[in-house]
């Protein structure tokens, strides 16, 4: 099968998501979480390929390599029922099980000595693709392992495949509250400097923005990890289903996200999802309501149902770059037309002065298994030139610490950092320039726009 | 009595005697069965016995038997009728045989020149009034046939209105024999003469001799007014039939005007007895006349136009014609619904059958209805109808080889066919051709065969299968097969086209089966799809991309549903779909390089300006594609989605015919190779056109900068391992060297960034005609289009064009808002 995706998922963080992902990929093909294809789904016209292959015994397997460096998650994992789904071998769990201890630089280092390990997993997995299109990984970027082993894995990744796509679902700290993690900054902002380099897509899934969706929108007090997690494997599911279910268009990744990212750099995408339903309130008063796609579309676009909580910017006349609409469901194509004529004339949505953009829709389809509790969803793929201030947020949190040289005793332990911070001063102006060239898209002259440092 | 039984027992003897070996055994015989039969008569002739079974025969009717009883006891008491025993069995006879012996009609009344006071007048109908004898005799009707055969006319009458001088009645007497002779054409000397008011009404009476001529005329084959064909001679022979019972009416006249003693017969009676006759004839010779020439369904309208007349007389009569003359058109109409075959001889039929038609234009061309021939009692849907059912016949027998059993529309057929031959001795029945049944029998046949036509394609030859196979793969519905065979040729196709081989592509066409979705595929469509090329006749030199196309090979009775001119269309449909699907394929492998690139970029960052600009023009193009693509598929789904919904409730084959039309109409429409499109085709041409230069454009500048890239890094490796031999890193010589090649790459920059400026300059002014006509074009789905390609007024605000209201967003929003207020109107009148 062509254009098939590995999942690697790193740290507790990307464990879980990547968890409640191949969940939701199970339900949504009819597959067992024995790996068994259910009897009803056997006439289906989805492509399980993309993210499962199927074994000698026809069981369906998930191309996921699962990375950890403490044994917790995934032993929840492993005496879960989808214990079976997984390939034994796929399953890496560091032999000392110490894991990074929330410290970027430990992880990074521990990727760098499991480093022939992790590879001969990847490289098998790899090569019993067909036609590969790229990585998946999953990850958060402030702990240890998902931001430290992830940025080593993610430098790697473009060398030893080159050809390959990599795009992440990063979770981004929850900035609300105070975080028991001291380094979390420090831990951002070396991994957003890989993201920015060495990704070549990146979901952002902001901690900050999912807490308050699952409080706001789901009624949730306290939201759990997994109730969290849940909200992420639904925008993955949905972010993937015009892979899964192939139609006239976007049926691979790269035609997904080439008209979303027009510049290279300019890869950090925001999403968005409606309707959003709990599970408990599923089962207690069932809120049926009318979904229509205007009414969908709309939604997507206002700030309250995106996964990512900005800031907002007086000083720059912030636009969308790009947006990408996949709607699911019982969709009349007519339908889309208007809604687009609604948002202009309502001026819902303000674009690029640089060049054209609109909003694209992919209509795409749903898996028959999963019983939908509304008639259309949506899902928002955009590139927001205002997500700079979610990194500009990272800069000044970590400004704040590295003014003080506060908590770099552990970083110092590590080889990395043991002769000079340079390291922190490099990803900083590496996310600094992120930030001034989204600044740069949001006016006239960005096509022209050169930072200091390229001028010829 | 007496006398009379040994006579008869002589003469019956002597007859046995010579007809018989065995003349006792033969006489014994005859005697017992004559005798049978009189015991019979005998038992009916009690007189009690009759009334009885008279009663009980109209013992459904209380008033039947009163009035009955009336008549009857006014018979007891009378003086004339005697025999009251033979004039009840005669009645009770002809009530019984009345439904037989009701002969084919009453064509014209029977001369009733005399009026009697109605002596068996057991009815007690308007006969007995001796004014409206005459006018009142209605056809068809038994009691006035009973008066009737019971008539004569009497000389003694009292009712007699003027007492004739002798004189003048032997000249009235001779006017009537010419008047009589007269009224069959014969033309009679010195007719002329007598008073005036006589004069005018002989001419009246004679009136009839011509009309009868002009009938005449008609029917004799020699005057070459006779109309041509079976349904001619059905209208011939009834027209005959009607002056034979017209023949039969005048001679009875003429028998009793004329002959016997008195001769009660005056001109004006003869004249009062000519009203009827006229105003038939008249009415057929106005039909014959109309008839002229014509013949079959012609025919037919033309005398059906008569049913409609207002007088009730004339349309009972057209109605009689009619049907007479139809007849072989019901026996040509079953044939065609039940065999679907045409048995014609004299082009009649409303459907014909044309010679040399291929099997796979059967359906559409092989039958046609000739609309002057069909019948005006039968509408054009139903005609469509008819000709559907016969032609879904014949194509299960031919096509599918699937030789009709018992089929289902048979039983429509049947019912159809039988309300017909009920009609034969049912006179009040409606005819075949206005029964209600009609309609109702033909939509009933042709639904069942259509359906059983449909469902034999469906189950038998996949119809939905292909339907949706061409979609996938010719219409490039099925995105993960496309895009893997596009991966696997594009090496293949980039080559020019005349170093392509069918054979190889198959094999890739193959692999690319075998690794997505297609694979699951049922191998009778798989076993269809292929690879063609169409090389250009025009001697370009065209490349790979330019002349692949795929095929889908149906053969059999599919053909119909897709013929040539069909495949031709998807040809075209295959082929634009294609180039914008492979340019937007190229742009994605652009994007791909440059992302590659552009992380090996860090150390040159005088080409980060130039390949922003590329990447946001990249995009420009990239977004132009996506959007062309979704047009052209969300705008066909509705059309696509009605004909698959149709083909799965199996509507019958010419609504999906039509419907499939459609969708490749619409299709074409949005991927503008439709004929109203072709302006636009053109303008998308140099879109796409320039769309491919900038990917070759883009192709140079990266081979540049990576060969720069590669001379940079070479650099450094020597420097580093001169520096590991201990020399110096770099000489003069060398970095004169170098400072030679990053000027002479700082000017291949220069000139790529002029050549991009003049470049966007060319594909933003295509563009911007693009949407300009787009939205000027009258389709409003492309209307919606150039809406969708300037969603945010970004070539709007680059061109002045787009900005003038009438030509741009004023037409546009006035012409969707019309759109849209119409569509709420008819939505708001529907649901009332």
């Amino acid at each position: 099968m062509p254009s098939e995706m590995i999942t690697l998922q790193l740290g507790q963080c990307g464990n879980q998501i990547g968890f409640e992902f191949w969940k939701q990929l199970c339900i949504e093909h009819g597959i067992s979480p024995e790996g068994i294809l259910e009897e009803f789904a056997s006439a289906g016209s989805d492509r399980k390929d993309v993210f499962f292959y199927q074994a000698d015994d026809d069981h369906y397997i998930p191309r996921a390599v699962l990375l950890d460096l403490e044994p917790r998650v995934i032993h929840t994992i492993m005496n879960s029922p989808y214990a079976k789904l997984y390939n034994p071998e796929n399953v890496y769990l560091s032999k000392h099980g110490g894991g990074a201890g929330n410290n970027w630089a430990s992880g990074y280092a521990q990727g760098e000595k499991l480093n022939e390990e992790v590879f001969d997993i990847i490289n098998r997995e790899a090569d019993g693709s067909d036609n590969l299109e790229g990585f998946v990984l999953c990850h958060s970027i402030a702990g240890g392992t998902g931001s430290g082993m992830g940025s080593y894995i993610l430098e790697h990744l473009s060398d030893r495949f080159p050809k390959k796509l990599v795009q992440t679902y990063s979770v981004f700290p929850n900035l609300d509250e105070i975080s028991d993690v001291v380094v979390q900054p420090y831990n951002s902002l070396l991994t957003l400097k890989r993201l920015t380099e060495s990704a070549d897509c990146v979901m952002v899934l902001d901690n900050t923005a999912l807490n308050r969706i699952a409080s706001d929108r789901l009624h949730i007090q306290n939201p759990s990890f997994a109730q969290i997690n849940t909200l992420v494997s639904t925008i993955m599911s949905a972010s993937t289903a015009t892979l899964r279910y192939p139609s006239y268009m976007n049926n691979d990744l790269i035609s997904l996200v080439a008209p979303l990212i027009p510049t290279p750099r300019l890869h950090f995408l925001m999403t968005g999802y409606t309707p959003l339903t709990a599970d408990h309130e599923l089962n207690t008063a069932p809120k049926i309501r009318k979904t229509t796609v205007l009414d969908v579309m709309q939604r997507l676009l206002q700030p309250k149902n995106m996964m990512v909580s900005l800031s907002p910017d007086r000083t720059n006349q912030h636009c969308y770059i790009s947006i990408l609409n996949i709607i699911q469901g019982e969709v009349d194509p007519s339908q889309v037309h208007k809604s687009l004529q609604r948002i202009r004339e309502r001026k819902l949505a303000s674009f690029i002065p640089w060049g054209p953009a609109s909003i694209q829709v992919a209509l795409s389809r749903r898996s028959p298994y999963v019983h939908a509790s509304h008639k259309v969803s949506g899902l928002l793929l955009a590139n927001h030139t205002n997500i700079s201030s979610l990194f500009d947020r990272c800069l000044q949190q970590f400004d704040k610490l590295r003014k003080r040289e506060a908590f770099l005793e552990v970083f110092r332990k590590e080889p990395m950092f043991k002769d000079s911070l340079e390291e922190f001063d490099e990803s900083r102006s590496v996310v600094d320039d992120l930030v001034q060239e989204y600044q740069a898209a949001a006016t006239p002259d960005y096509v022209h726009w050169n930072p200091e440092s390229s001028q010829i | 009595m007496d006398f009379n039984s040994t006579n008869l027992a002589a003469q019956l003897h002597k007859l046995c005697s010579s007809l018989s070996s065995n003349p006792d055994g033969a006489y014994e015989l005859a005697v017992s069965y004559l005798s049978s039969t009189a015991e019979k008569s005998r038992t009916l002739q009690d007189e009690r016995l009759l009334c009885q079974k008279i009663l009980s025969r109209l013992s459904h009717s209380t008033r039947d038997v009163e009035k009955f009883n009336e008549c009857y006891g006014k018979l007891k008491n009378s003086f004339i009728l005697k025999q009251r025993v033979s004039v009840l069995s005669l009645l009770l006879a002809l009530s019984e045989t009345a439904p037989q012996t009701e002969s084919t009609h009453l064509l014209f009344p029977i001369p009733q020149l005399a009026t009697a006071k109605s002596t068996i007048g057991l009815s007690g109908g308007p006969a007995s009034s001796s004014k409206s004898t005459i006018g009142s005799v209605s056809w068809g009707s038994n009691l006035h046939k009973q008066q009737a055969s019971n008539q004569s006319l009497q000389s003694n009458n009292s009712n007699m209105p003027i007492a004739l001088q002798p004189t003048e009645l032997s000249n009235e007497r001779a006017c009537v024999r010419d008047a009589v002779l007269a009224a069959t054409g014969v033309k009679a000397k010195g007719a002329g003469g007598g008073p005036r008011p006589q004069q005018i009404l002989y001419s009246r009476i004679a009136h009839l001799g011509f009309l009868h001529d002009r009938l005449k005329e008609f029917i004799d084959p020699a005057s070459g007014l006779m109309p041509q064909g079976l349904m001619g001679e059905g209208l011939v022979a009834s027209i005959r039939e009607e002056l034979t019972e017209y023949y039969r009416s005048v001679a009875l006249l003429q028998s009793q005007a004329c002959e016997g003693d008195g001769g009660g017969g005056t001109l004006r009676r003869v004249c009062v007895w000519a009203q009827e006759p006229l105003h038939r004839l008249t009415w057929l010779a106005n039909i014959a006349h109309t008839a002229h020439h014509k013949k079959g369904g012609e025919l037919a309208s033309c005398v059906h136009r008569f049913v409609r007349h207002g007088d009730e007389r004339v349309s009972a009569l057209a109605r009689r014609l009619l049907t007479a003359l139809t007849y072989p058109l019901l026996l040509m109409l079953t044939r065609w619904l039940l065999h679907g075959e045409i048995d014609d001889p004299f082009n009649e039929f409303f459907i014909e059958s044309r010679s040399g038609v291929p099997i796979d234009r059967m359906w559409h061309d092989k039958y046609r209805v000739r609309e002057w021939m069909v019948p005006s009692f039968m509408s054009r849907e139903q005609a469509a109808q008819i000709l559907a059912t016969g032609k879904s016949v014949v194509f299960m027998r031919e096509a599918c080889a699937d030789e009709p059993g018992p089929s289902d529309h048979a039983h429509h057929l049947e019912a159809l066919l039988k309300s017909h031959t009920g009609e034969r001795c049912e006179s009040r029945g409606c005819a075949w051709w206005e029964a209600a049944g009609l309609s109702a029998g033909v939509a009933g046949a042709h639904g069942a065969a259509a359906q059983r036509l449909v469902a034999a394609l469906t189950t038998h030859h996949h119809l939905l299968d292909h339907l949706a196979a061409h979609r996938r793969y010719l219409l490039l519905a099925q995105g993960d097969f496309v895009h893997h065979l596009m991966t696997l040729l594009q090496d293949e196709l980039n080559k020019p086209a005349t170093s392509l081989y069918v054979h190889n592509l198959t094999c890739t066409l193959e692999a690319a089966v075998r690794a997505t979705n297609a694979q699951f595929e049922p191998p009778h469509v798989l076993a269809r799809l292929h690879v063609n090329l169409y090389p250009n006749c025009d001697g370009r030199d065209d490349c790979g991309w330019d002349v692949f196309a795929l095929q889908y090979r149906v053969d059999g009775p599919l053909g119909t549903l897709f013929p040539a001119t069909c495949a031709a269309r998807y040809r075209a449909l295959f082929t634009q779909l294609w180039r914008v699907k492979r340019i937007e394929y190229s742009l994605h492998d652009a994007w791909r390089e440059h992302t590659i690139l552009q992380k090996r970029l860090k150390f040159m960052p005088e080409v980060w300006g130039l390949m922003r600009r590329v990447s946001c023009l990249r995009a420009e193009a990239l977004r132009l594609c996506g959007a062309m693509q979704e047009a052209s598929c969300v705008g066909a789904e509705p059309a696509w989605a009605e004909l698959l919904a149709a083909a799965a409730a199996r509507r019958d084959l010419d609504t999906l015919l039509r419907l499939h039309h459609n969708a490749l109409e619409r299709h074409s429409i949005h991927a503008m190779i439709h004929h109203t499109t072709q302006e636009l085709q053109s303008y998308l041409g140099n879109v796409l056109n320039e769309t491919l230069a900038l990917r070759s454009f883009e192709a140079t500048l990266h081979t540049g900068i990576i060969a720069e890239l590669e001379r940079r890094e070479g650099i450094e490796q020597m420097k580093a391992e001169r520096v590991a031999r201990g020399e110096y890193a770099f000489t003069a010589a060398d970095e004169v060297q170098d400072k030679e090649k990053r000027k002479i790459f700082h000017q291949f920059l220069a000139s790529r960034k002029a050549d991009l400026n003049v470049w966007a300059r060319t594909y933003r002014g295509h563009v911007t005609t693009l949407i300009l006509k787009l939205a000027l074009h009258t389709e409003v789905s492309l209307q919606t289009l150039a809406f969708r390609l300037d969603y945010s007024d970004f070539y709007k605000r680059g061109d002045a064009k787009l900005h003038e209201p009438l030509t741009y967003q004023h037409k546009r929003l006035s012409e969707i808002g019309l759109n849209l207020a119409k569509n709420k109107l008819v939505d708001r009148s529907r649901k009332k």
